[in-house]
């Protein structure tokens, strides 16, 4: 376990030094500053709304590049550099530096997360005068949804070209934020048969669902009335966690038999 | 077997890529021997899989056919790891993190706990003399340096078997002998140097015995001195009357006589002697007798271009 | 080397069932509590044709929003309209978009004073109806569609199974209950709304003292409880003020002065100030269903060709008369027809209390020989939403409504025909 914290520590020393990761923060951080601004435009509740949801936009959009490019360089890198064969000769398991990239990416986006925020807080509390806890509850949720996307990337970075890489895990990003709304309208349309229905309803179940952890909209709409909303994130994040590792063990299962 | 730090048995790695049709043998039935203690080269223009030998070695690829051994164990046996260690060549290193992080890391990689950690990596540090630089980052490093760092991260489990890979290439002369210096220096702790180089002259003057690879097969395999062995001796003298051409011309070798200058070139053996003799006697003097050792160089681009031939 | 790798192959399968059980578990909630449900007439969720701004199209929708409260407030209502459309389809779960969207269409995309536009009526029922499809678990809505019958439609038996439904919601604002016992009042339905005032007036009781709002709220449902009581004794009790009936003598005549200006007079025989007749001039036999399921789908454009005019003349000492002028908006009132039909109401449901007191607000207490009527009416069934919080027994009740009421109202109806109207040929009445 030693052996993954220190690469996980390596791996999270140079993405904060990755020059293009953190031009992508500074810029988001710039914007969710600015972003009272809106302010003027529009008094009260839409003032409200206004702030919040370019706010959680921003972040989102910001953590999605962060996770996509940080995460498909990983392992390419490290082997055309050569430096993974300075680790691997060492006495670690190759789970361990999959293991090891993958808590580094995480505590990178756990960093960015927590800089935005705070960013993202500070800027709401100016413009709106009060201070919303639920906002906490969706970063906290676009955090695991960027974590699931890092273990995505890293997957398919370990049989894929970065290049191959973006286009992936960029596609099955958008395809896991739509299908569930796209299987919802199938499901409330009674003419759709069942031979269209059922290959959406397999691949809803089966892909990375990332449309589960969008749940800005009842923070921006504060009015929404939520059902069982706990039990609905617990399950989200324990569905993160499982998926996440789902990935992980693929990787490694490909990582062992891959020639370097 | 345990005599032996490395053994492979018809060691075959082919790759058969998506999309190439023809599969490559990148190493071709290769039975290799490297007893411990010794410092072998291992030989080879690029792309004679050298590399991919050592990576099989390491456990980073698995073998077509064939098997290896590393240390008594099969290759990639985990356990090895902490005895052996393995410097690629030109090594990237974290180059935000300064040399004593670097060693910091891989001594983490190793399980090696505080505080023993601490004293082994400025241990090290001092040993290829980074003491000084070891709080710069490895940005600043020159490539000499970067290469020191290299060693000493291969040297931080006290390794009974180091692989290095080109280990001097891309270094300046002065880096080069220090580089050399380190590998002898190990060689005297009883360490195995399992050095693969397309560069020769250094390797020459260190390495017990060496095998050289061309396109994934070993063509030759030996001592150093038995290798080597073949060079001639040049005779050079002056006031030789022509007579004795002929005499000399039947022990072999080349002959060549202008204006009373005798240039003879002999096979090192016995019949230099012959020679010197048969030229003093016609009142010949002696200029210089001067023996040619055969050179690594000229072996490696004798075999190679043997090999091409084949 | 090889090695076996069954153990991750089963960790592989155990993992993958796992996490679709989760997503299984989790689908339904996120389809209740997230989904951009859309009950619009594009038929597509945002997210699948705005990929490309994902994260960011609620920032959009309120962006335009803001576009839209600066378009109405420079009076351009047509570009208001396709504004609310993209907003709501953008954001369908911004409750404000609809409630104002629906007030500016009910409400304000008006010509002057008491005269608008009702064509716009069916299309913020709509709208609403949309709304509260995308929004079902959110009180605001049902209570804006429920306003927009008991308030501007003046329909209080369609205006009470919406307000049922929003009463249901724990999170209502208190004082916005009392509309379901106004509306449950004005529709004859007198016995469910003293139960309901007494409901309302035990509820305060428990929170009385808690602060000056919730004693506010405690002194005003009771006020309404002894004065809905009283007005009934008054009315309806033992020697009840409504009896014997007041004879109206109701009578209307329309003449054509200019092209497109109407005089229209008559009389009421009520001797109170304080009535008002209702006038509606449309094409002949085309009522305007006042109801969500009016419209297929929703809809900014009116029907052009319909001529749609309704006013409210008061009545002064038992007589009315008004000018109507239509000549100057050819938009609104297009006369496309061959022939309309003038309608002349009144109705006591929304008349003054003083009135009340001596007709009822059922109008036992009216009597009229020729144009006098009795309306029986159920509410038009209404469609709840799976996922509305409503009781069972509710949501039976308001799709599949049972309680009839009755009331009565004078009606009288002139016909006249296009030339008539544009005065062309022959000037005359």
């Amino acid at each position: 376990m030693n052996a993954t914290f220190a690469i996980a520590g390596a791996t999270f020393g140079e993405a904060v030094r990755k020059r293009i990761l953190m031009v992508i923060l500074l810029v988001a951080l710039l914007i969710i500053l600015i972003s009272p601004a809106f302010e003027p435009f529009a008094a009260g509740r839409g003032a409200r709304t206004l702030i919040i949801s370019f706010g959680f936009g921003v972040i989102q959009l910001a953590g999605t590049f962060i996770a996509i490019i940080m995460c498909t360089g990983m392992i390419p890198t490290e082997i055309e550099r050569r430096t993974i064969y300075t680790i691997l000769s060492k006495p670690v398991q190759r789970y361990q530096f999959v293991l090891g990239k993958f808590f580094g990416a995480v505590g990178t986006l756990g960093f960015m997360y927590l800089m935005m925020g705070i960013v993202f807080l500070i800027a709401s509390r100016m413009a709106l005068g009060e201070f919303d806890p639920k906002i906490v509850r969706g970063l906290i949720m676009f955090f695991f949804q960027s974590s699931l996307l890092a273990a995505v990337v890293l997957f398919f970075s370990t049989f894929v070209s970065p290049l191959v890489n973006y286009f992936l895990s960029g596609g099955v990003f958008l395809l896991g934020n739509l299908l569930s709304s796209f299987l919802e309208t199938i499901q409330r349309n009674p003419e759709v048969t069942p031979i269209t229905r059922i290959p959406v309803q397999i691949l809803t179940v089966i892909l990375p669902n990332f449309a589960n952890f969008n749940v800005q909209n009842p923070i921006i709409n504060p009015e929404q009335v939520l059902t069982d909303e706990l039990a609905y994130l617990v399950q989200t994040v324990a569905y993160a966690i499982v998926y996440i590792a789902l990935l992980l063990v693929a990787s490694m299962l490909i990582f062992n038999q891959r020639e370097m | 077997m345990s005599d032996l730090a490395i053994k492979t048995v018809n060691l075959t790695k082919r790759y058969s890529g998506l999309w190439s049709k023809q599969p490559v043998d990148a190493v071709k039935n290769l039975n290799l021997e490297v007893h411990r203690g010794e410092i072998f080269g291992f030989l080879g223009p690029n792309g004679a899989g050298k590399t991919t030998t050592i990576k099989v070695l390491l456990g980073i690829i698995y073998p077509t056919e064939g098997e290896a051994y590393v240390l008594g164990k099969p290759a990639g046996d985990p356990k090895n790891h902490y005895k052996i260690s393995y410097l690629p060549e030109n090594p990237y290193f974290y180059d935000f993190m300064t040399g004593r992080e670097i060693l910091t890391f891989y001594a983490k990689l190793f399980g090696i706990p505080e505080p023993d950690r601490s004293k082994r990596v400025n241990e090290l540090l001092d040993r290829v003399g980074l003491s000084r630089a070891a709080d710069q980052p490895l940005r600043t490093y020159s490539k000499g340096m970067q290469q020191r760092i290299g060693l000493a991260q291969c040297l931080l489990n006290d390794p009974d078997l180091l692989i290095l890979d080109e280990p001097t290439a891309g270094l300046d002369p002065i880096a080069h002998i220090d580089i050399r210096d380190m590998i002898l220096d190990l060689r005297d702790q009883g360490k195995t140097l399992f050095i693969s180089s397309h560069q020769l002259s250094d390797v020459e003057r260190v390495c017990d015995r060496v095998a050289i690879l061309n396109r994934g097969v070993m063509v030759q395999l030996g001592r150093i001195e038995e290798l080597l062995a073949g060079g001639h001796v040049e005779v050079i003298a002056d006031k030789v009357p022509d007579n004795v051409v002929e005499p000399i011309r039947q022990l072999g070798g080349k002959v060549s006589l202008h204006d009373g200058r005798l240039i003879v070139e002999q096979p090192d053996n016995g019949s230099v002697d012959r020679v010197i003799d048969i030229v003093r006697a016609a009142g010949g003097h002696i200029i210089s007798v001067k023996p040619y050792r055969r050179s690594l160089e000229d072996l490696f681009v004798e075999t190679i271009q043997g090999g091409r031939n084949v | 080397m090889k090695r076996n790798y069954s153990k991750l192959w089963v960790a592989i399968v155990v993992l993958l069932i796992a996490q679709a059980a989760l997503q299984l578990r989790i689908f339904p909630l996120w389809v209740r509590n997230y989904a951009p449900k859309q009950a619009t007439p594009i038929g597509l969720a945002p997210e699948q044709l705005l990929v490309a701004v994902a994260g960011f199209r609620e920032f959009m929708a309120a962006i335009l929003w803001v576009r839209a409260d600066g378009f109405f407030d420079s009076g351009n209502y047509d570009a208001v309209l396709p504004m609310l459309r993209l907003v709501t389809w953008l954001d369908p779960h911004n409750i404000d978009v609809y409630s104002t969207g629906a007030w500016h269409m009910g409400y304000n995309f008006t010509d002057e004073s008491q005269r608008s536009d009702r064509r716009y009526i069916p299309m913020a029922l709509k709208f609403l109806e949309e709304g509260i499809q995308n929004n079902p678990t959110v009180w605001d809505l049902y209570f804006e569609m429920g306003w927009m019958y008991y308030h501007k439609i003046q329909d209080p038996t369609n205006a009470v199974p919406w307000m049922q439904v929003a009463n249901e919601y724990k999170d209502m604002i208190p004082a916005r209950r009392h509309m379901l016992a106004h509306a449950l009042f004005k529709s004859g339905r007198f016995d469910e709304a003293v139960d309901f005032w007494g409901k309302l007036f035990l509820d305060a009781e428990k929170d009385r003292g808690k602060d000056w709002e919730s004693s506010n709220l405690y002194d005003v449902r009771q006020k309404n409880l002894e004065d809905t009581i009283l007005d009934l004794l008054r009315r309806y009790g033992p020697n009840p003020e409504t009896q014997p009936p007041v004879d109206l003598q109701f009578d209307a005549t329309v003449k054509v002065v200019r092209p497109r200006v109407l005089l229209v007079e008559g009389k009421l025989g009520i001797p109170a100030i304080g009535c008002r007749v209702t006038v509606i001039l449309r094409d002949k036999g085309k009522k305007l269903e006042y109801s969500p399921k009016a419209l297929k789908t929703f809809t900014f454009e009116v029907d052009s060709k319909l001529t749609y005019m309704q006013d409210s003349l008061a009545v002064r000492e038992e007589k009315f008369r008004r000018e109507i002028d239509m000549s100057k908006d050819p938009k609104m009132y297009p006369f496309k027809a061959e022939e309309y039909e003038v309608e002349f109401i009144f109705e006591p449901r929304y008349a003054s209390p003083n009135i009340q007191d001596r007709i009822g607000s059922d109008g036992v207490g009216m009597w009229d020989a020729r144009y006098l009527e009795t309306v029986r009416e159920k509410p038009a069934p209404i469609e709840v939403p799976e996922y509305a919080q409503v009781s069972d027994a509710l949501r039976r009740e308001v799709e599949n409504p049972t309680r009839e009421v009755e009331y009565r109202r004078v009606r009288k109806v002139v016909t006249l025909t296009r030339a008539d109207i544009l005065m062309l040929g022959k000037r005359g009445e």
